[in-house]
């Protein structure tokens, strides 16, 4: 039953089958039929092109050689021959040698005109119009003679080509004549070379097809090729036969083919035969391997489906071995993560401390006089770059300086990243502190080349401090510490250098760490005061204007230096809010004391405020408008260093406050790295003299001439000049001779406080001015 | 070539002085010090010196000949650049000029050279005063005329003697350029005894300037040397014409010191071989391919 269920759809596939089988068989022979006649007219067409390719590459095999000949009969040797042959010369004195030239050139063009490595010309010869040979490449071969000479002198014919017989064999000779201003002079034959000939009219022949060619010419035909076998002529008319003229008149390429037709097999009756009988094995055969498949389909049912089932084990084991490799992978890559920077690729913080703790066992270890250097390095104005060109720009000077520092850490010690710019470099088995020091200095010279960084190039320097094991600390905890505490020595000394941990510094960072702590708490409560120091027109003696500066009173500490406080704030970011604090105590009684006298305060501004421009720009604004002062009544002053540092658009920065009147100041002038291109940039209109250059007017000319080439410049670029700690009269008076308008110092006043600047307004409004009439 | 003449009227001049050969250098101490040092002077196509990265170089028959001698020897070659002015003094040692046909000596100076071989013309009275290897290259001096002047080329008889009576005869009261103290010299040529219009350049010039000369209208022909006629010639087809022969054959030769007999007879020996082995040939076509035609005799004496 189940048999019959099977069967009965492959008996209905077998006898399909058949059907499409005869089918396919009929189909065969007709296009068999079709074929034959197709490839018959193919080839009738393709030995039509065959024959006139034959004679276009003859035609352009005769063209070329005769231009070959042209070039040599209007050769210079060949002009010269003939020049000096005019002239009379005799071959004895003189014509021999033109002649010699003469022979030479043909000879050499006979063997090196070749065409498919053989010569194409198989002599040459120059004869003048009476036959007489002139010169002759082959001086043995049988005399031209019966040459068109006479016809071609008189015709002016320039050249022809001509068949001759010659003992019974055919030759082809092509004629030049040579002109000298317009006269036929002589004519140069080149008998061409036959198997040229040979090789150009067989070249597409094949030895089994049976074919023949021949070049027709007047004195009857030169056979290139021959493969027609005995058993049949090749004129024949059964044949097909192609005759094509060349350029050359009488000349024609002769071919003769065996059509195809005669080696038709396709539509023999054999064929026909053997193509049906094929059919029934066919058939027959088809018909078991249907009866073969159908009994095996239990059998192979079954194999299939274990062979699937096993594809699929294997399949399931090798995910199970791809999910290992990758969670290996995955582990790696944390294990590297949690030890490895991502953005520079040196060992990360935990990795750097591992290292020191590792060292310093070792050093322990290995006993007495085993040192370990730890290295703090910072880069020093890492975090002003990063604010001002953007994190990338950072981004970028980390990663170029971690490369530095592998570079100079030259494979002897360890480089880590600590975190932010902050570098450690650990080195054992240190010899002294000499080692140490020179190569903190080499550290240092390698930051000294500029950065090329997307964009553009900067300068980075870096500060560097050091502690040693077991000298400074037997801890790596310690040893990082005190590290950092000689880095922070290093930066208090003005960056860019490097300093060893010594126990001072503890104190130091102690009283740090009081400090900041307090400053924060007094911001919070507003201890802070402001004194001001008047500032006074020179030649009336007036107040005009008065400086603010700011002062701290711990209740503990007692007062405290703005030089300590001010950096600290910097450092830690109190900065702009104590700076808030001053400009809105010193805006605010400055516009109490308009009412007593048209005041200038000037407020100091520090750079690092300045990396939030924006922001401060738009609070001193904003500080005008809830006290009241006029914004031409406030200067802001700002130290070279700003200007050095080069903020980014820091006079678009600055454009606000000049558009609403602000002054601006330029403090400690001549301090620092005084650029004149500063004033010209930046919308100064003030500058402000250091005491430095006042203190020796009386004995140092450099400093007098200093002073007065600063005043003679702001003159000229319409600058205010405010000279800063005038202590005595002849400093005011010279300042005052050589055109300072403005003065401050102890010979008028120091800083006061609200009160006392307010009492000596009062004063003045009731007085006369006081030191000003005394020295005027 | 007619420089040579005057330098070797001067080296005559000095042999004549009897001056101690006290640098005298034969073939013995040219092997010992391993170097042929070769004096040439460019001319046609004898030398040729041409300015390289590594000093002056030259090349041409003579330098090859030179250098062929030289490894047959087993010594080094080396060209030692000169002028026609400074050759004597750099063979013989003593600095020597030639001025209006007076010899004048100079200071001594070392001795550079070995041998001079420069197409430097053999004639027998010099033979008294120096020393020539055999001859080893031909010469003659022809006329030469602007291809426009009426002097037509001789048809030549077979005999040179008569040839040169031909030519002579043609030169009457015509305007022939020559230039004295060198193989054009009229006076080698007994020109004075024709009635030709000889005329000197009135400043010195080279051999090759005489053909532009007298393309430049200066005379209407010129004496001229074969190897030079031969470059002229295929310089300027057409534009000039040889009449026929004014000398008979000369021949050149290398002229080494008195005191080196053993270096000249091995150059003749060398001579010899090259000649019969055919490098001797090979080096001639190279150099002067149609000299042979002109000079079938030399190259291609008669068999005895």
């Amino acid at each position: 039953m189940a048999r019959c269920k099977w069967l009965h759809p492959h008996s209905l596939a077998f006898i399909l089958a058949g059907a499409v089988l005869i089918a396919y068989l009929l189909l065969l022979l007709l296009v068999a039929r079709e074929g034959q006649s197709q490839l018959s007219e193919y080839q009738d067409n393709e030995l039509t092109l065959r024959v006139s390719n034959y004679a276009r590459e003859m035609n352009y095999f005769l063209s070329n050689s005769q231009a070959r000949l042209k070039a040599l009969t209007e050769d210079s040797v060949v002009h010269t021959y003939f020049d000096n042959r005019a002239l009379g010369m005799s071959m004895t004195y003189g014509l021999g040698a033109s002649k010699y030239q003469m022979a030479q050139l043909l000879r050499q063009n006979q063997q090196r005109f070749e065409k498919e490595g053989k010569p194409v010309f198989e002599r040459l010869v120059m004869m003048d119009f009476r036959a007489r040979v002139l010169a002759d490449t082959d001086p043995a071969g049988a005399i031209l003679e019966e040459l068109p000479l006479s016809a071609m002198y008189h015709a002016g014919e320039r050249h022809r080509i001509i068949a001759r017989r010659d003992g019974g064999k055919l030759v082809l000779l092509q004629l030049a004549t040579v002109f000298r201003h317009d006269q036929p002079q002589a004519i140069l034959v080149a008998k061409l070379n036959r198997a040229q000939i040979t090789q150009v009219l067989s070249s597409q022949e094949q030895p089994e097809q049976a074919s023949r060619l021949q070049l027709k010419t007047p004195e009857g035909a030169l056979l290139a090729w021959d493969a027609f076998s005995s058993s049949r002529a090749f004129d024949d008319p059964r044949n097909i036969a192609h005759t094509l003229p060349l350029a050359v008149p009488g000349f024609a390429i002769q071919g003769w083919f065996l059509p195809l037709a005669n080696q038709d097999f396709f539509t023999s009756s054999w064929f026909v035969a053997a193509l049906s009988l094929l059919a029934f094995p066919v058939v027959l055969g088809f018909f078991f391997m249907l009866r073969m498949n159908s009994r095996n389909l239990v059998l192979q049912t079954k194999v299939g489906l274990a062979a699937r089932q096993q594809r699929s084990l294997a399949d399931k084991n090798q995910q199970l071995l791809q999910e290992v490799e990758k969670r290996q992978r995955s582990e790696k890559l944390l294990a590297y993560q949690a030890s490895h920077d991502t953005l520079t690729g040196l060992p990360n913080r935990k990795a750097g401390q591992e290292a020191l703790a590792q060292w310093v066992a070792k050093a322990q270890a290995a006993g007495q006089g085993e040192q370990v250097l730890l290295m703090f390095i910072d880069l020093d104005n890492f975090k002003h770059i990063n604010d001002s060109q953007g994190h990338h720009y950072g981004d970028q000077l980390l990663v170029q300086s971690a490369r530095r520092l592998g570079e100079g850490a030259d494979g002897q010690g360890m480089v880590a990243r600590f975190g932010g710019d902050e570098f450690l470099v650990i080195q054992g088995q240190l010899a002294d502190r000499d080692v140490a020091r020179a190569q903190a200095a080499r550290i240092l010279r390698l930051f000294e080349a500029p950065f090329d960084l997307e964009g553009g190039r900067v300068y980075a320097s870096v500060s560097i401090g050091m502690a040693l094991y077991p000298e400074d600390g037997v801890e790596g905890n310690t040893l990082i510490q005190r590290a950092d505490a000689a880095l922070y020595r290093a930066k208090e000394q003005g960056r860019n250098g490097f300093s060893f941990y010594d126990a001072s510094m503890d104190h130091f960072a102690q009283r740090q760490v009081l400090l900041d702590s307090k400053l924060r708490q007094a911001l919070e409560e507003r201890q802070l005061s402001v004194n001001y120091q008047p500032i006074l027109a020179l030649n009336t003696g007036r107040i005009v204007g008065a400086e603010a500066l700011v002062r701290w009173r711990d209740p503990e500490l007692g007062w405290i230096s703005p030089a300590e406080f001010i950096p600290l704030a910097e450092r830690n970011g109190l900065i702009h809010k104590l700076g808030d604090q001053v400009l809105a105590q010193a805006c605010s009684q400055a516009a109490r004391w308009q009412a007593l006298s048209p005041l200038q305060i000037a407020v100091n501004v520090s750079s690092i405020q300045f990396r939030h421009g924006e922001a401060l720009c738009q609070r001193v604004l904003e500080t005008l408008d809830r006290t009241g002062l006029p914004a031409k009544c406030l200067t802001i002053e700002v130290t070279e260093s700003l200007l050095l540092d080069n903020h980014k658009d820091l006079s678009a920065t600055l454009q606000p406050w000049v558009a609403h009147g602000v002054g601006l100041a330029i403090d400690d002038f001549g301090t620092g790295y005084s650029a004149l291109g500063y004033l010209q940039r930046f919308p100064f209109s003030k500058l402000k003299i250091d005491k430095v250059f006042l203190n020796k007017l009386d004995t140092s000319a450099p400093d007098r001439s200093l002073v007065e080439a600063i005043l003679a410049m702001a003159r000229a670029l319409g600058l205010e000049v405010v000279a800063e700690g005038i202590e005595h009269d002849w400093q005011a008076q010279f300042l005052r001779q050589r055109g300072c308008h403005f003065g401050q110092g102890y010979l008028y006043s120091p800083a006061v406080t609200a009160e006392e600047f307010e009492r000596l307004l009062h004063q003045e409004s009731q007085h006369q001015p006081r030191k000003a009439l005394a020295v005027g | 070539m007619f420089r040579a003449v005057s330098f070797l009227w001067l080296l005559g001049a000095w042999t004549l002085l009897g001056a101690a050969p006290a640098w005298a250098k034969d073939l013995e101490e040219i092997k010992e010090a391993g170097v042929l040092r070769h004096i040439g002077i460019p001319y046609a196509h004898f030398v040729a010196s041409y300015r390289s990265l590594d000093g002056e170089q030259a090349q041409g028959f003579d330098v090859e000949l030179i250098q062929a001698f030289a490894r047959h020897l087993g010594v080094e070659y080396r060209y030692v650049p000169a002028s026609w002015r400074t050759a004597v003094g750099q063979l013989t040692g003593r600095h020597a000029v030639y001025a209006e046909g007076e010899v004048v000596l100079g200071e001594a100076q070392a001795v550079e050279g070995d041998l001079v071989a420069s197409g430097v013309t053999l004639l027998p009275w010099r033979e008294s005063l120096v020393d020539f290897s055999d001859p080893y290259f031909p010469s003659a001096v022809w006329l030469v005329a602007r291809s426009d002047s009426s002097m037509q080329p001789i048809v030549p008889s077979g005999d040179v003697k008569a040839d040169i009576e031909a030519v002579k005869k043609l030169m009457a009261q015509r305007t022939v350029l020559a230039m004295r103290n060198s193989c054009l010299d009229p006076s080698l040529y007994q020109l004075e005894l024709t009635d030709a219009e000889v005329v000197l350049p009135k400043q010195e010039r080279q051999l090759n300037e005489m053909v532009p000369a007298i393309l430049n209208k200066d005379a209407e022909s010129t004496l001229l040397d074969v190897p030079d006629i031969v470059i002229a010639l295929e310089k300027w087809p057409g534009q000039i014409k040889v009449v026929g022969p004014v000398s008979e054959v000369q021949e050149m030769g290398v002229v080494f010191r008195r005191e080196s007999p053993q270096l000249r007879e091995a150059f003749n020996e060398f001579l010899a071989q090259i000649r019969a082995d055919g490098t001797y040939m090979a080096l001639v076509n190279k150099h002067f391919p149609s000299m042979p035609y002109f000079f079938p005799d030399f190259f291609d004496p008669p068999q005895p």
